[in-house]
């Protein structure tokens, strides 16, 4: 299966799928280092990082935004375009607290 | 003086965002921070909404670290003393921590079942960090024959909805009339009622729990109400607000207690007898402190979008010399989901004496509930409506008229017709002066 086959394979409905391929991520991801945060306050669920990660973000109801918050590595560029897809700027990217960017585990 | 050393007390969303904050304005020193909980930062609010349903691991809740930190974390490690004088830190196990200035971030914790021997019964539970949210999956998993969750507060009303969602059989004990009242009003509180009920919620309103009982293994299987039932139940989840984590400040000489730690509006905390720690600060779920946008009234906010920008703003000031300092008066907002709806809020809705349906229709599901004080906007919660909040901050913030007036095509057709807010134990706020006492504790 190519890496990032979940990515087409998601249909926007349904849960299964998704949790199925935060599972597989879960197990396959090398280097784990992608941490992400929402600003729930801000997001005025627009959509746009569901079509840019359909595998990370989902709604859950008619507004209610979810994420995964470690969807592991292979995940990053998904994420990153997704944080450049907000128009409201609610996606915030980083590293596992106590891990530095691109630094060792302290 | 000059800052060497910052300890942080409090490794949590509050705490990590300081820390975050202090680097970004420039802070080179050392940065300490400790927390007895044995994980780096996570985010609590999917505790009671994805990971209670199974959507997402609690492992998959850690929150990203924003920067580089070149922190000291001690973690598993709880604080148990804090010496002003020596300006040190005593840990649990044993070891001093020395500071040059001090931000606490402890936060809050779910208030305990009042009585020790039911609440220590097998089947009894509370949610507020990781550990809770995994064990009262697995009783969920178990799929028990009914929970009773005690308390309409926001955690309450979540674990309800996310019960239904499982169809479990779910009873809510509410001390209110309404569910979230307390926090945003009989109007709106009324809408949740109608939302709880259709969505099969045993819904009991101005009941309280008296007993819980167990068999004779230790395990839950009833619930006393006040209004004479004796409820079969095998899960009750204690959702009754939560208590500020200050027991380690005892004897430090801060104004601390149950309610939280008590700071002044540029996150210092405040001493016992009146005056204020120059090098202690405080932010996030554990601060209460008198909001300038809310005529100084002492609040407590547990919302998350609080501890963010009340950490940012006391990083700023334990970097900076008194007449540099900043207020922290950002308007409160927060949201949650539940029922399948999407509630938001900004401003301050306790305290409001009348609230107007400023567009859309509580039949339609989707509507802006504006609230005003004394003839002024203070607050508006917004149902499935989560672009409009920005304008209502503005509005807020510019102090306009209430009822105001909003040119949008799903506003009210006529003129608006606002209704008493009716809080629950009453709206009247004595005019300016002295502080009302009003910890938004609805968790
Ligand atoms: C189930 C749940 C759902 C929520 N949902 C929402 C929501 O939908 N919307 C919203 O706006 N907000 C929500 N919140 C509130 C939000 O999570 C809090 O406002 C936020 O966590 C506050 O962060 P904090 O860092 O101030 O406090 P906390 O997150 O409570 O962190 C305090 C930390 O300090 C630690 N600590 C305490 N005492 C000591 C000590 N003596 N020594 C060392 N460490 C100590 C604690 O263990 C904890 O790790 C929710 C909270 C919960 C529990
Ligand atoms: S793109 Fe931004 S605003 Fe839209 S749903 Fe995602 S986080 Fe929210």
């Amino acid at each position: 299966m190519p890496a990032n086959s979940h990515f087409r394979a998601t249909p926007k409905s349904s849960w299964d799928t998704w949790s199925g391929a935060m599972r597989r991520w879960r197990t396959r991801s090398p280097a784990d280092t992608l941490r992400l945060v929402v600003d729930l306050n801000r997001c005025q669920s627009y959509g746009q990082c569901v079509f840019a990660a359909p595998a990370v973000f989902r709604f859950h109801g008619a507004e209610a935004l979810e994420y995964d918050y470690a969807p592991g590595e292979s995940a990053r560029v998904q994420v990153e375009r997704a944080a450049a897809a907000c128009p409201v700027q609610a996606i915030s990217i980083g590293t596992p607290p106590g891990r530095e960017p691109g630094g060792p585990l302290r | 003086m000059t800052t060497e050393k910052i300890v942080v007390v409090g490794a949590s969303l509050a705490g990590l965002r300081a820390a975050e904050a202090l680097r970004e304005l420039g802070f080179t020193g050392a940065v300490t921070l400790i927390g007895d909980e044995p994980h780096h930062p996570y985010d609590r609010p999917p505790l009671s909404k994805a990971v209670l349903a199974g959507r997402l691991s609690t492992a998959h809740t850690q929150l990203p670290q924003l920067r580089r930190l070149d922190a000291e974390w001690l973690l598993g490690v709880a604080a148990t003393g804090l010496d002003l004088h020596r300006r040190q830190v005593a840990l649990a196990d044993g070891r001093r921590v020395g500071f040059d200035k001090l931000l606490i971030t402890t936060g809050t914790r779910a208030r305990r079942w009042r009585d020790p021997v039911e609440s220590a019964l097998t089947g009894v539970h509370l949610l507020r960090t990781r550990e809770d949210a995994e064990r009262l999956r697995a009783a969920l998993t178990a799929r028990p024959r009914r929970v009773l969750v005690v308390g309409g507060g926001f955690t309450g009303s979540e674990v309800a909805s996310l019960c239904r969602d499982l169809d479990l059989a779910v009873t809510l004990a509410h001390r209110d009339g309404a569910p979230l009242a307390g926090a945003l009003g009989a109007a709106v509180g009324g809408f949740a009622t109608g939302l709880q009920r259709e969505a099969g919620v045993d819904l009991r309103l101005n009941t309280t729990v008296e007993r819980l009982e167990g068999d004779a293994s230790g395990r839950l299987r009833r619930a006393r109400l006040s209004d004479g039932t004796a409820l079969e139940a095998d899960v009750a989840v204690v959702a009754l607000g939560a208590v500020g984590n200050v027991e380690w400040l005892a004897g430090s000489g801060l104004a601390a207690d149950g309610r939280g730690l008590l700071c002044d509006a540029r996150c210092r905390a405040r001493t016992a007898d009146g005056g204020v720690a120059e090098a202690i600060y405080a932010a996030g779920d554990v601060a209460r402190w008198p909001h300038p946008l809310y005529d100084g009234r002492l609040v407590r906010l547990d919302h998350w979008g609080n501890a963010v920008a009340q950490a940012r703003v006391a990083a700023h000031n334990m970097l900076h010399r008194a007449v540099d300092h900043r207020e922290h008066r950002e308007l409160p907002t927060f949201w949650s989901n539940q029922f399948g709806v999407n509630l938001k809020s900004v401003g301050l809705t306790a305290g409001a004496d009348q609230v107007v349906i400023n567009q859309g229709s509580l039949d339609a599901r989707k509507f802006v509930a504006a609230h005003g004080r004394r003839g002024r906007l203070v607050a508006a919660v917004a149902v499935d409506s989560p672009r409009v909040l920005d304008g209502y901050a503005a509005l807020i913030e510019a102090r306009v008229p209430f009822p105001p007036t909003i040119n949008a095509t799903d506003g009210p057709a006529g003129p608006p017709h606002p209704v008493p807010a009716a809080f629950p134990g009453g709206h009247a706020v004595p005019a300016g002066g002295h502080h009302r006492e009003d910890d938004h504790d609805h968790r």
